[in-house]
């Protein structure tokens, strides 16, 4: 009478209800093995052909699939972040494809008088075997990519279509006992409602996928289409990681309110494009984005923000053979500056080294990247590399402001005018850091006003991100000697808890919200209070609606984030008096542990469920 | 043909993205280009092969170039594993 509710893993939040469509391309790797492999092939070299012309077709709908995925990155349409992460992996997958090894494989499997099929299936099996092998979490997550491919290979070989693309009616909760990167990426839209899949976890890719596009999906629900009919009303409910088929009464009532109020939350932040971020009592915050690169400017501004709060720089130097010279740097700082309107931006100096090489630096190696040669370490050890960026950025901030003119969001103060361009520093520990690099910046803008490309009166600020402890400890002598803070909230909870989060094993160490954490954010907000300069955040923490009202109290009050965050945290801002933020912060500082701080957290926020529709939104 | 051992320098080993270069590169070649550690051995222009060896920061690896363009494609590929440019 209830329905009946199957259990899988949430693998992205949000609750949808409609028909099902159930989209259950025969699965070739199992199935009709046996048979194929006792048909004995009688040309050889038909079979590898066959093969070839297979591939070819794959290889083509890679191509599409590759082209539309890059399309929806450039557009910086409302899935650009998903689009970006999809064309990464896609475009590894592309590479598989074309594998020699694999080729070769498939070749002496016909030589010996297999079918193609049969070597297909025996060199994905090998290379599949081989990943799922391996000690590292990342590369054993291959093996699904090679499964993926193998699959898409036989259909190419049954003369099917090799990736298949389900053609979704509008409202669909789209059910299929698997379902590639590629195939998700393909769908259409705006009529996918939800998803749920017999096989994948949290972290497989097409979890990251729902989540950046923002699409409810329950994962790992195993052999469920037996209980699924075509048309048949189910609700995916992605907190739970439930799906409910044919649900009824009261639980029907439950998620379908569930949906509409995520509905309803969609509308309201919509609502919130045109409204300041501000807080009940007159707190003005801002809201900036993080930016990769030029790409992100225009999602970032469509989504609200008012500045750039990070801008990654490094991507004009990882995996290049070449360093970039000034002129080519400035020219993207200076299309990003121009593209942003006056509006402020931070460029971080490459933050390189650690997960990040510089094939052109002949980096050492090291046995703790982490604690090691990265960041303003390299940048002060490679002066002209550091100074090279300086008078980079320093010249996009002449050329983008001409007259001189300060930036829209001037941080008050009269003197010389401020550029929009702000220069922040990574990984700073040592105050004796600050001031060799602010020498390098005084070295920079002499060279540059002796050539004529820097006016004498334009003020580019010079800030830090404090993400190591020690950088925290001692905010209130940092603070005298820079222009700005900004906390770089990952690095400074993994190395206050001295644990990587990527380590599954340690994952569970890595806690935001623990008391330590929020004690050195409130140094950095005091002492940036004290000494009159912004103090920002620019971590993941920036853009998590459950941190904003402590990241307030706590004295932040400029939050950088992913684009697509800016119209929750907004929300959060505009509901959260400052004054109760401030008591929230107090309790917080005094917890114990990060559970206990998470419980007040939640307790704070409970109201704005029940109370939200009411009025959250229009609060003076 | 050019052999030599070489410490894989790259932070995060030959994985994902740093394998996907290597590959490409090792492509730019005519010579054939392979890859030992611990016994097993990997085509240099296989980007399976080359993951599935799963060479880590500081794993020692065998680098064997041979062809017509040996000496270059070798530099360029020593280079590259070492983390330098190529």
């Amino acid at each position: 009478m209830a329905g009946l509710r199957l259990r899988g893993v949430a693998g992205s939040p949000g609750v949808a209800l409609g028909p099902a469509f159930v989209f259950a391309p025969a699965a070739r790797a199992a199935g009709g093995g046996a048979e194929a492999e006792v048909q004995a092939s009688a040309a050889p070299e038909a079979e590898v052909a066959r093969w070839l012309e297979a591939r070819a077709r794959l290889e083509a709908a890679y191509d599409r699939l590759v082209e539309r995925a890059r399309e929806a990155a450039g557009r910086g349409a409302a899935g650009a972040a998903a689009a970006e992460e999809g064309l990464a992996i896609l475009e590894a997958q592309r590479m598989m494809v074309d594998d020699p090894g694999l080729e070769q494989a498939v070749r002496e499997a016909v030589a010996a008088g297999k079918r193609a099929e049969a070597a297909t299936r025996e060199a994905v099996d090998r290379y599949a075997a081989l990943f799922a092998g391996l000690e590292d979490a990342y590369l054993r997550q291959r093996a699904e990519d090679v499964r993926e491919i193998g699959e898409a290979m036989l259909r190419a070989l049954a003369g099917e279509e090799p990736i298949p693309l389900a053609d979704l009616p509008p409202g669909s909760i789209l059910c299929a006992p698997e379902l590639g990167a590629g195939a998700l990426l393909a769908l259409d839209r705006e009529a996918l409602a939800g998803l749920a899949l017999g096989s994948g976890g949290p972290t497989s890719h097409v979890a990251i996928l729902a989540r950046s596009m923002g699409v409810p999906a329950v994962l790992g629900l195993g052999d469920f289409l037996d209980e699924v009919r075509q048309g048949a009303r189910v609700a995916v409910d992605g907190e739970a990681g439930e799906l409910w088929v044919e649900p009824a009464g009261e639980e029907l009532e439950r998620l379908a309110r569930a949906e509409r109020r995520a509905r309803a939350e969609r509308e309201e932040l919509a609502g919130l494009a045109g409204q300041p971020a501000v807080t009940p009592d007159g707190l003005r915050v801002e809201l900036v984005a993080n930016i990769g690169g030029p790409g992100d400017v225009e999602p970032a501004l469509e989504a609200g923000a008012e500045g750039v709060g990070l801008f990654r720089t490094e991507f004009l130097v990882t995996g290049r053979e070449t360093l970039p010279g000034e002129a080519e740097q400035a020219e993207v700082y200076r299309r990003v500056l121009e593209a942003m309107g006056g509006r402020p931006v931070i460029f971080r100096t490459f933050d390189i080294g650690g997960d990040k090489p510089v094939p052109a630096l002949h980096l050492p190696q090291e046995a703790n990247p982490f604690l090691g040669y990265r960041a303003i370490r390299i940048g002060l050890d490679h002066p002209d590399l550091l100074r090279t960026q300086l008078r980079a950025v320093l010249r996009a901030a002449a050329e983008a402001a001409p007259g001189g003119k300060g930036g829209a969001a001037g941080r008050g103060g009269t003197g010389p005018a401020e550029s929009p361009a702000r220069i922040m520093l990574p990984m700073v520990a040592t105050l004796e850091e600050v001031r060799r690099a602010r020498r390098l910046l005084e070295e920079a803008r002499g060279e540059l006003v002796a050539r004529g490309l820097f006016p004498e009166g334009l003020r580019v600020p010079l800030g830090i991100m404090v993400e190591v402890p020690a950088a925290a400890l001692i905010a209130r002598r940092l603070a005298r000697e820079v222009d700005f803070f900004s906390i770089g909230s990952n690095d400074l909870i993994q190395y206050t808890l001295a644990a990587d989060r990527t380590d599954e094993r340690v994952a569970g160490l890595y806690q935001p919200f623990h008391p330590a954490v929020l004690r050195l954010i409130g140094l950095c907000g005091e002492a940036a209070e004290e000494a009159g300069i912004p103090c920002g955040i620019c971590g993941e923490m920036g853009g998590d609606p459950r941190a904003t009202a402590l990241l307030l109290g706590l004295g932040v009050r400029e939050l950088s984030m992913t684009a697509a965050s800016l119209a929750r945290v907004k929300r959060e801002v505009r509901r959260t008096p400052l004054a109760r933020a401030r008591e929230l912060a107090r309790q917080a500082l005094a917890c114990a542990t990060a559970a206990e701080v998470e419980e007040l957290v939640r307790a704070f926020r409970e109201g704005w469920t029940a109370a939200g529709a009411a009025g959250g939104a229009d609060a003076p | 043909m050019q052999e030599a051992t070489v410490v894989i320098g790259q932070a995060e080993g030959l994985h994902a993205r740093p394998a996907a270069e290597f590959v490409k590169l090792a492509h730019r070649f005519r010579s054939a280009v392979r890859l030992g550690l611990n016994g097993r051995e990997a085509d240099g222009k296989s980007i399976m092969a080359v993951m599935a060896l799963g060479a880590n920061h500081g794993a020692e690896v065998e680098l064997r170039v041979e062809g017509e363009d040996a000496e270059e494609a070798f530099r360029a590929l020593r280079a590259f594993l070492e983390g330098g440019g190529s």
